[in-house]
């Protein structure tokens, strides 16, 4: 252990003597991890605003009776306590009439004419922006139609579906691009590492020589690479942020009539994950190396 | 200390460095190995620290079979054979001191042990004075010697030197085989590479000899 401890800390002492080397290392890794960071924040608002698009849909349950104010909290109470429903209200004959006058002004005559209020009960069901089952979504609508004096249920037919479909599609996606960025990644880490191991083969050779076994090798090494990982991530969040403050800057001047929302940046979750993963690519990257290293060198 | 039994070594197809060879030293010996260059002395030196395993046969160091080692267990091997080369292989970027007592730190003994044991051994090889200095301001002579202490520090059983006189001039190859001698008078196992005959004959001592993938016992012929 102690020795373990002294080839550690003689390693990290010594980095300053190949300054560009372990430059090159971290510089790579910030790259990858800034690429990363921005693929990532732009799918994060692709599916953001396809979310709030959704939260614009409505779902409509008209209903043949009007009901008391008990009946309308029992119909609340089981049908619409569900994660994806974020509002459900109760919409009278009256009410609706009201509403629809007061879009359409110019219909007044028209419908007084008709003698009879025209609009049907119904509760109005607005969805909330987290919903991402389709099948879930599927059967709750079904129930809502099967319900004792329900006459219509009006869900927007496929759109709703549709719209799910292509989220999904968006997270399997950015799954894909994820996995495939990380081996990428690793595959960079790992060559890295490997040319600092043959930067200091001779130093690794006599370390062979004079008795240090794989582990007091490869110890050091690993933890150098961590510490490309954590510094490397830590400069790709900086440089994500100071790109997400230029360009929220940008769109707000510029195209603020056309974006409703502003830009977000990563949650501090997603940044430690980032963070987490950068340590986790370049430890990995760095073993491959170690033991491709060790196990074809022996005492250069 | 060092046994071969039966031990074939070759490289690719049709290149053999050594066909059935048998080779015993004894503990406390001082043998000197020679041969043309290429004849395979390097190649034994590498065997007995397992840098190079054989193809066939059996190879026993301190008692230990080494033919089957695990990576963990050379190094624990290591530990007990000290290594000189022609070239030193020190690290430029250590002083005297740090390159010596790197063998030590590889142990994982207390400082002040290091500290005590790497000025007894700077002393036995006549470098006191240089223990700050960086091997890059040192002569041939003087890197050699901290090659030799950096080998010695530990108290090894063994110790391996692959040409260590190769790179320096004649006056210089006597007194590093003096070194040796006083080493050897320690009871250290000493296997010296070389093809300077005249060291040789100097040092009046046991001297097995490669030729055509054999080894020679030429006080035997």
């Amino acid at each position: 252990m102690k020795a373990h401890l002294y080839l550690i800390i003689s390693s990290f002492r010594r980095m300053q003597e190949n300054p560009r080397q372990h430059f090159l290392a971290i510089f790579t890794i910030t790259i990858c991890f800034f690429l990363v960071g921005s693929g990532l924040m732009g799918f994060y608002q692709i599916k953001r605003s396809l979310n709030q698009m959704k939260h614009l849909q409505w779902v409509y349950v008209y209903i043949d009776t009007p009901l008391d104010q008990h009946q309308q909290s029992n119909f609340i109470n089981q049908h619409c306590a569900k994660k994806w429903v974020d509002l459900c209200r109760y919409v009278s004959a009256e009410k609706a009439k009201k509403l629809f006058l007061g879009q359409y002004p110019d219909m007044k005559s028209s419908l007084q004419a008709l003698g009879e209020n025209p609009f049907p009960v119904s509760f109005e069901i607005r969805l909330a922006e987290n919903l991402d089952d389709r099948d879930q979504l599927q059967d709750w609508l079904n129930q809502l139609k099967k319900i004792n004096g329900v006459s219509e249920v009006d869900d927007g037919g496929q759109w709703l579906s549709q719209w799910i479909d292509l989220i999904l599609f968006l997270d399997a996606m950015t799954y894909v691009l994820m996995i495939l960025v990380g081996i990428m990644i690793l595959g960079l880490v790992s060559n890295t590492i490997r040319l600092l191991m043959f930067s200091k083969k001779d130093e690794i050779g006599i370390l062979q020589l004079v008795g240090a076994t794989p582990s007091m090798i490869r110890t050091p090494l690993l933890l150098n690479a961590a510490l490309y990982g954590l510094l490397g991530s830590m400069l790709a969040l900086v440089f994500l942020y100071i790109g997400y403050l230029r360009l929220n800057h940008y769109i707000s001047t510029n195209f603020s009539a056309l974006l409703s929302h502003s830009f977000m940046f990563m949650s501090v979750f997603d940044q430690v994950l980032l963070v987490l993963i950068a340590i986790a690519v370049s430890v990995v990257g760095a073993w491959f190396s170690v033991e491709r290293y060790l196990a074809s060198k022996d005492i250069s | 200390m060092i046994q071969f039994y039966q031990v074939n070594k070759s490289y690719g197809e049709g290149h053999e460095v050594f066909h059935a060879i048998d080779l015993h030293i004894d503990r406390g010996e001082f043998v000197f190995l020679t041969g043309k260059s290429g004849s395979g002395k390097t190649t034994l030196m590498k065997m007995i620290f397992c840098q190079e395993r054989p193809n066939t046969g059996q190879i026993v160091i301190d008692g230990r079979n080494v033919a089957r080692m695990t990576r963990t267990n050379i190094a624990f091997l290591r530990r007990t054979i000290g290594v000189v080369f022609q070239d030193f292989k020190l690290i430029n970027s250590l002083n005297v001191f740090e390159n010596i007592a790197i063998t030590l730190k590889v142990l994982g003994l207390p400082k002040t042990d290091i500290q005590q044991k790497v000025t007894r051994t700077l002393s036995r090889v006549g470098l006191e004075r240089f223990s700050k200095a960086f091997p890059l301001e040192l002569s041939g002579g003087e890197q050699q010697r901290v090659a030799i202490a950096r080998a010695l520090v530990n108290d090894p059983k063994i110790l391996l030197a692959d040409e260590p006189t190769g790179n320096l001039d004649p006056s210089l190859s006597i007194e590093i085989l003096e070194l040796f001698q006083n080493i050897h008078i320690r009871g250290t196992t000493i296997l010296m590479a070389t093809h300077e005959k005249s060291l040789v004959e100097r040092a009046n001592v046991r001297e097995l000899h490669i030729d055509a993938g054999r080894i020679v016992d030429v006080e035997k012929i």
